[in-house]
């Protein structure tokens, strides 16, 4: 292995590319694990709703035929309801039962959900109506236009999520109740409210993922997302789980090992090094790791 | 909800699918022509009562056994509609000794125990006499089944070479074996004349990791540098993932004029993507899976024009003599078809061999069961004998007592020692989204 | 002539693949039943065993065509199935055992997560070290011991015996086990973990123990199953099994040996009767009057037409278990509510 430096820039530009769209998806999950205190599998289902949605809706599903950007706001929307959906009947009503209930019916949830749309549309592989471009050359690194809209809107999501985590009522009320959620409905909030709120906004960003990924990734099958779950789980826990910043940053190192994994040691592993990342950090934090506030 | 009512509605699922499990269809006959007991379904036009396989007002059961969901449900749903309409055109000429034939579908889902369950269903519950399939993904795991239920099958889909001395006795198949397609590969990429752009020298081979791939890839790497080809780099790759890209980089750096790709439509749709974005500049070589309309919609034509692929080529003498032609009609009056499907032509040899063999075992003075329809197989498609190509022309001809030598779509349909066939290759080319014939590859010159 | 025809020889394979899934399932009881560990990464260790099996019974690669693997050390039937077996056995104690000493100190969240990620490494090594395995076309020479004596249908007959007799024997040595002062530290494990160190018991050995004994369960089935289907490859240990087998746990009640039993044959006995709906449908239209023959298909018309969609609706049959189950009746069918009361209160 050459160590060739337009190699080596090309997979960072890639590893930051794909760390993008892993950081809106972390960020998703945590923001929902820091109210909820659980871990939900059924994540992952949020990614593959969001590109299929958008992928019927740009195609016409309802009644005509919309451009991408437009069909991929709608899509976002769906989901973020789908969230509070399911968060009302699956989750609130088993919500004082303690982790591990809540846990293992997000993994059923998660089989319902992809088996559900599957069971609908089929599981033939489908894309995003995104045009295949020529990379951009630039000091020997190639990237496209799609990439680069990728990583712009990744890198939007996550200063949108920071204003609103630090300058806005609903983000102040959202960290008090991450905080410590008996004081917060002490100091009057309404925390059942706040929650169902997070869970729009964690399924909103979760379809966003998934649109990004379809952006990069065509095409895609209904366990899409499921699929992708560990390396969004990898990069969440990397950053301190509950903890909004450390999930991108986790995002962007996980994307960077991966890629450079592939690159560098063998391309059939790629997911396994996230996951053994995912390991070596649990096993850093042996006690397990605490959810702290945002 | 308390124990009494979570009990009742288990046990109302449970009691629905046990029914659903145990209702299974009227009759049991099964391949040996052992004593059926028919429940007596009831008049309907098509389904007769009883089970038992002896003659008059019987019934002889044909199982199709194919994935039907997971990736490769597309295999089912392009094998079944033919075999759909060649027990129709049985049935309508008299059915076989007055039995209708009934088709009954197995699901392997391209999963060992299900495929496992699945064919045992058709051969013990449903009491097929013979069945259509399995393909290549679940063959390891249900093959003696075959020999030791006496069942016999003949596969329109199987290629795989772990198959190519195996059979011959319970298997047979109307496909070629990969180890000629992979021979073909190599022979039109070294020989501008089969492929009508150049001679090529040196060659990357990327497989996908799945035996069906796998298979294809020694006969190619093998007979290219037989042929006197390098093969610059030969590369295992992991299907299902998200991007290919570094594994296009290690393709390029090894620097080959021509690549060839074998892996599902869409990891080669990722994969050719990838090449075109990275500026590769040779040529990609694929293999029958993705020379399909499927694969040319998916992907760009700026990335697959003068793209090469193999597919089984009709037969010279069935197109000539407009059978093909013929065919397609006859499909898209059927089922709807505007275009051929990936493996048709296969099956409607397998189907009308095993129809013409189910034909010739009554004629032998036989009861149709699977071990007479076995040995019938290989002589229906014999020469020197009287030449049929069509289940109505050889049923005529066996009942007025001739020998008959099916001839196919696919090929002329001369099953060997193992069970195998030869096949004419066609090299097509991708040219704005269609794919269009570049060169015909007869089986001698794969020698 | 076969002795088995019809429905006995189709109840008898389906009998013993839920013998199987019934052994897997005890060994995942032993893991959350009565410890409380979240392991979902089950199929890991029933693939370590099946291949364990496959690499000491398969010949050596001269033999077989398209071999990429290495080891074969064709050990000889019947004598050879016990160590086949044993060694299946070890193998998933072993396989257990890092992956335990990695995970079992986590908490309940990271010990799935870490279970669920390790188990899909694994499975990306059995495709892609096709020295061990044979990768793609797998390994499909796994001789079935007694085969030729006992002829096609005796044996069918007599493995499913085996498989029947190895599950009660599992089970019987699980309960013993259970009832021992083992059984009860693990529950004390289960209740509190606190409480149990505060006793002075080191909670992360006991843990390990736990789940090398699970999985050397697994490892077992996995050895069962290879020399049953004689044929290993990849394609059958896939992340679903590992659900699978929780559903039929949580079925038939968590923290009972006899309920991780019956699940198992409550969920394999469903999955096989799915198969047989639309020879159902068939029949039903075949038996109604003429009058009636267009209300199946008007019922079924909205329905999608596509051949995923029974496996699919399976799926979410599995999915909707797992809810209804946990949220309703997180005892199952069999098991014992007091039990299953002292888990689930942790961080």
């Amino acid at each position: 292995m050459v160590l060739d430096s337009g190699q080596f820039l090309q997979t960072v530009v890639f590893g930051l590319v794909e760390g993008s769209v892993i950081a809106v998806g972390s960020v998703g999950l945590t923001l929902s694990y820091g109210v909820t205190r659980f871990i939900n599998f059924a994540y992952g289902e949020f990614l593959t709703y969001g590109a299929y949605l958008a992928v019927f809706i740009a195609g016409g599903l309802l009644g005509m035929s919309l451009p991408l950007p437009v069909a991929a706001v709608i899509a976002i929307v769906l989901v973020g309801g789908l969230g509070v959906a399911v968060s009302r009947v699956f989750f609130e009503p088993i919500s004082d039962r303690g982790a591990l209930p809540l846990l293992i019916t997000s993994i059923g949830l998660s089989f319902i959900l992809r088996n559900a749309l599957s069971a609908w549309v089929g599981v033939d592989a489908q894309q995003l109506p995104v045009p295949l471009l020529r990379p951009l050359e630039i000091a020997g690194i190639r990237f496209t236009l799609i990439e680069l809209g990728v990583f712009l809107a990744a890198l939007a999501t996550m200063a949108a999520i920071h204003l609103l985590l630090q300058r806005t009522m609903l983000g102040k009320r959202m960290r008090a109740t991450s905080g410590n959620r008996s004081l917060a409905e002490t100091a009057g909030i309404d925390t059942t409210r706040v929650v169902r709120q997070t869970w729009f906004i964690s399924a909103a960003a979760g379809g966003l993922a998934g649109i990004l990924y379809a952006a990069l990734f065509s095409p895609f099958r209904p366990h899409v997302g499921f699929g992708y779950l560990i390396v969004v789980f990898a990069a969440t826990l990397l950053g301190g789980i509950g903890r909004p910043y450390g999930a991108m940053l986790g995002a962007f190192l996980i994307g960077l090992a991966m890629n450079f994994g592939s690159t560098y040691l063998s391309a059939n592993y790629t997911r396994a090094y996230a996951f053994l990342i995912l390991v070596a950090v649990l096993l850093a934090r042996p006690e397990g790791i605490r959810g702290g506030e945002f | 909800m308390d124990r009494r009512t979570f009990l009742t509605r288990s046990g109302g699922v449970a009691t629905v699918t046990l029914l659903a499990g145990c209702s299974g269809d009227g009759g049991d006959g099964d391949g040996d022509g052992s004593d059926g007991n028919g429940d007596g379904d009831g008049d309907t036009p098509t389904a007769t009562p009883g089970g038992s396989t002896d003659t008059d007002g019987g019934e002889i059961t044909i199982g199709v056994l194919l994935p039907f969901s997971g990736d490769y449900a597309w295999v089912g749903a392009n094998v079944l509609p033919v075999v759909q309409t060649i027990v129709e055109e049985i049935n309508d000429e008299g059915g076989i000794d007055g039995a209708d034939v009934r088709i009954v579908q197995g699901d392997t889902e391209g999963s060992p125990d299900a495929s496992l369950s699945a064919t045992q269903r058709l051969i013990n519950v449903e009491g097929v006499s013979a069945i259509v399939g399995p393909t290549s993904i679940t063959m390891s795991a249900v093959f003696d089944q075959f020999a030791e239920n006496e069942v016999p099958i003949v596969t329109p889909t199987a290629g795989t070479t772990s198959l190519d001395t195996r059979g011959g006795e319970w298997v047979f198949r109307t496909v070629s074996s990969d180890s000629l397609g992979g021979r073909a590969i190599a022979r039109a990429a070294r020989d501008q004349q089969y492929n009508s752009v150049q001679d090529y020298d040196r060659m990357a081979l990327m497989v996908g990791d799945k035996e069906v791939f796998q298979s294809f890839k020694e006969p190619v790497q093998t007979a290219f540098e037989e042929f006197g080809g390098t093969v610059t780099t030969a590369m295992d790759i992991r299907t299902g993932k998200a991007s290919y890209q570094s594994e296009v980089q290690s393709m390029m750096d090894s620097d080959p004029q021509i690549t060839t790709l074998i892996a599902s439509v869409e990891d080669s749709v990722k994969i050719t993507q990838a090449g075109f974005q990275a500026g590769y500049e040779g040529n990609w070589f694929a293999t029958q899976d993705q020379t399909n309309q499927e694969f040319l919609a998916q992907n760009d034509n700026q990335v697959t024009n003068g793209m090469l692929g193999l597919t089984a080529a009709p037969y010279q003498a069935a197109q000539e003599a407009g059978r093909i032609e013929a065919f397609r009609n006859r499909m898209q009056n059927a089922a709807g078809w505007e275009e051929s499907k990936t493996f048709d032509t296969n099956t409607y040899d397998a189907m009308n061999v095993l129809g013409l063999a189910m034909k010739q075992a009554v004629a032998d003075g036989n009861e149709v069961t699977g071990a007479a329809i076995a040995e019938a197989i290989p002589t229906v498609a014999k020469p020197p004998e009287q030449t049929v190509t069509s289940y109505t022309e050889g049923a005529q001809a066996i009942e007025a007592g001739t020998d008959v030598d099916y001839e196919g779509l696919v090929g002329p349909i001369n099953f060997n020692e193992y069970g195998d066939i030869v096949a004419p290759f066609s090299i097509k080319q991708a040219q704005d989204g269609a794919w269009t014939e570049a060169a015909r590859l007869p089986p001698e010159a794969l020698q | 002539m076969a002795i088995l025809t019809g429905w006995a020889s189709f109840l008898v394979t389906v009998g013993t693949i839920a013998a199987i899934y019934g052994l897997l399932t005890v060994g995942l009881n032993v893991h959350y039943g009565y410890t409380g560990l979240l392991n979902f990464g089950h199929v890991a260790f029933f693939a370590a065993g099946a291949y364990a099996s496959a690499i000491a019974t398969m010949p050596p690669p001269e033999q077989v065509t398209n071999a990429s693997y290495v080891l074969g050390l064709n050990l000889p039937m019947p004598a050879g199935f016990p160590l086949s077996l044993a060694l299946a056995t070890i193998a998933g104690g072993v396989l257990a055992a890092l992956i335990g000493l990695t995970s079992v100190r986590l908490g309940t969240h990271y010990l799935a997560i870490a279970t669920f990620a390790l188990a899909g490494v694994f499975g990306d090594v059995l495709v892609n070290e096709a020295w061990l395995t044979n990768g793609a076309f797998g390994m499909n020479s796994v001789p079935k011991p007694l085969r030729a004596t006992l002829g096609a249908d005796g044996w069918q007959l007599a493995y499913l015996g085996f498989a029947l007799v190895s599950l009660f024997v599992v089970y019987l040595l699980v309960e013993r086990l259970m009832d021992a002062p083992f059984g009860r530290l693990l529950k004390g494990v289960r209740e509190s973990e606190a409480a149990a160190s505060m006793l002075g018991k080191d909670t992360n050995v006991t843990k390990l123990k736990s789940f090398v004994i699970g999985g050397a369960i697994a490892g077992f089935a996995g050895g069962v199953y290879a020399h049953y289907l004689g044929s290993v490859v990849t394609a059958q240990f896939v992340p679903a099994l590992t659900f699978t087998v929780w559903a039929a746990m949580l079925l038939g009640g968590a923290a009972s040996s006899l309920g991780a039993i019956a699940g198992a044959f409550m969920l394999v006995g469903f999955q096989e009767s799915t198969r047989f709906i639309t020879t159902a449908y068939g029949w039903i239209q075949s038996v109604l009057p003429e009058a009636l023959s267009g209300v199946l298909p008007a019922l079924f018309a909205p329905l999608p037409d596509h051949p995923s969609f029974i496996p699919s609706v399976r799926f979410v049959v599995i999915g909707l278990l797992f809810v209804l189950v946990i949220r309703y009746r997180p005892s199952g069918l069999f098991g014992d509510p007091s039990e299953i009361e002292a888990m689930g209160e942790e961080d």
